[in-house]
């Protein structure tokens, strides 16, 4: 009789330990965001902007290292991120009589790690540039009537550096004004 | 790339410049890797919506131990549109599919690893979002949560 007491103290205790081990679960888990644009309905002033050769405007890459210390990145290098302006009847554009065109950086704004997009101060890190020129806010280039290249570079500012680990997302609206 | 506005004499274009530095991220004995974890999102004047999403991602036990059954779902997600004077949700009418499993925040998906090896697309399809006078920036974000049982 007092053998089998011991037994089912036993079959107890295992039956906890199976229960303690369901509930205990290994939990991962990873975030994602995105961002887009949903572009303004083409109007019928007959332009439109676009890649050179009416090619679709192509997303650009950065390179980044660490600098000596590992705790910050380094902008290294961008690509560059071209377009131009073509007259368009709605369904077709003229890639053969580029329009003449000014533009201008209006808006700069960055993400770093959480996806949510800012405002560059003016103490921030990256620089906007057209055709190698540092572009400012509110101030317009002169006409021209070619491909516009755009790319970016490290500048003078150190507030928004990105840490190793963080996504670095950024995000120029360009007016574009004069279009004849 | 998206972001083309011609309106009267003036355009804008929104140019997107994305990097993914390196980032890994893990909890406890599980992983969820990916190479890449921001998108910008490719709009479909024809269809009216952006494009669908695949994000690429892979369930990894970490060293030491063994995964046999495990579970997907989602955690958290949103999507939202804005525009001047205005902001707009369409969390509620995106459709995600794990390897083409339909997953919501309240249902989990079972895979096996010895199966799947850890390898799996996570595809975000976007509800119509009709173009307008003024652009719209939208922004969302999911979170993916896989668990097992020890």
């Amino acid at each position: 009789m007092k053998k089998i007491k011991i037994l089912a103290t036993t079959l107890a205790i295992i039956s906890m330990q199976n229960a303690t081990a369901a509930a205990a679960v290994n939990v991962a888990s990873n975030s994602f965001v995105w961002h887009g644009q949903v572009p303004v309905a083409v109007m019928t002033n007959g332009f439109i902007i676009t890649g050179p050769g009416g090619s679709p405007i192509t997303q650009g890459e950065l390179a980044f290292s660490l600098n000596g210390a590992g705790d910050e990145g380094i902008l290294l290098s961008s690509s560059t991120i071209d377009f131009n302006v073509f007259p368009f009847n709605g369904t077709t554009t003229d890639i053969d009589d580029p329009a003449t065109y000014s533009y201008e950086l209006t808006s700069f704004k960055i993400s770093n790690e959480d996806g949510i997009l800012n405002e560059q101060l003016s103490t921030g890190y990256y620089d906007v540039y057209a055709n190698a020129s540092k572009l400012n806010k509110a101030t317009k280039s002169s006409d021209t009537d070619g491909v516009t290249r755009l790319s970016i570079h490290a500048g003078s500012g150190t507030t928004n550096r990105p840490a190793p680990g963080q996504y670095v997302s950024l995000h120029a609206t360009i007016l574009i004004t004069n279009i004849h | 790339m998206c972001c083309v506005q011609v309106m009267a004499a003036a355009a804008t274009a929104t140019v997107p410049v994305s990097v993914d530095i390196f980032a890994e991220s893990r909890a406890n004995g599980l992983d969820i890797y990916a190479v890449q974890h921001d998108f910008w999102l490719a709009y479909q004047v024809s269809e009216q919506r952006f494009k669908p999403l695949i994000i690429a991602f892979e369930v990894r036990p970490l060293a030491g131990r063994k995964l046999k059954n495990y579970s997907l779902k989602l955690a958290y997600l949103e999507g939202r549109c804005h525009q001047p004077g205005s902001s707009s949700s369409f969390g509620n009418r995106m459709v995600f599919d794990i390897d083409d499993k339909v997953v919501t925040t309240a249902t989990y998906l079972t895979f096996h690893y010895g199966t799947t090896g850890g390898l799996h697309n996570l595809k975000l399809k976007f509800p119509k979002i009709a173009q307008g006078a003024t652009s719209q920036d939208c922004q969302g974000r999911v979170t993916i949560m896989a668990s097992i049982s020890i």
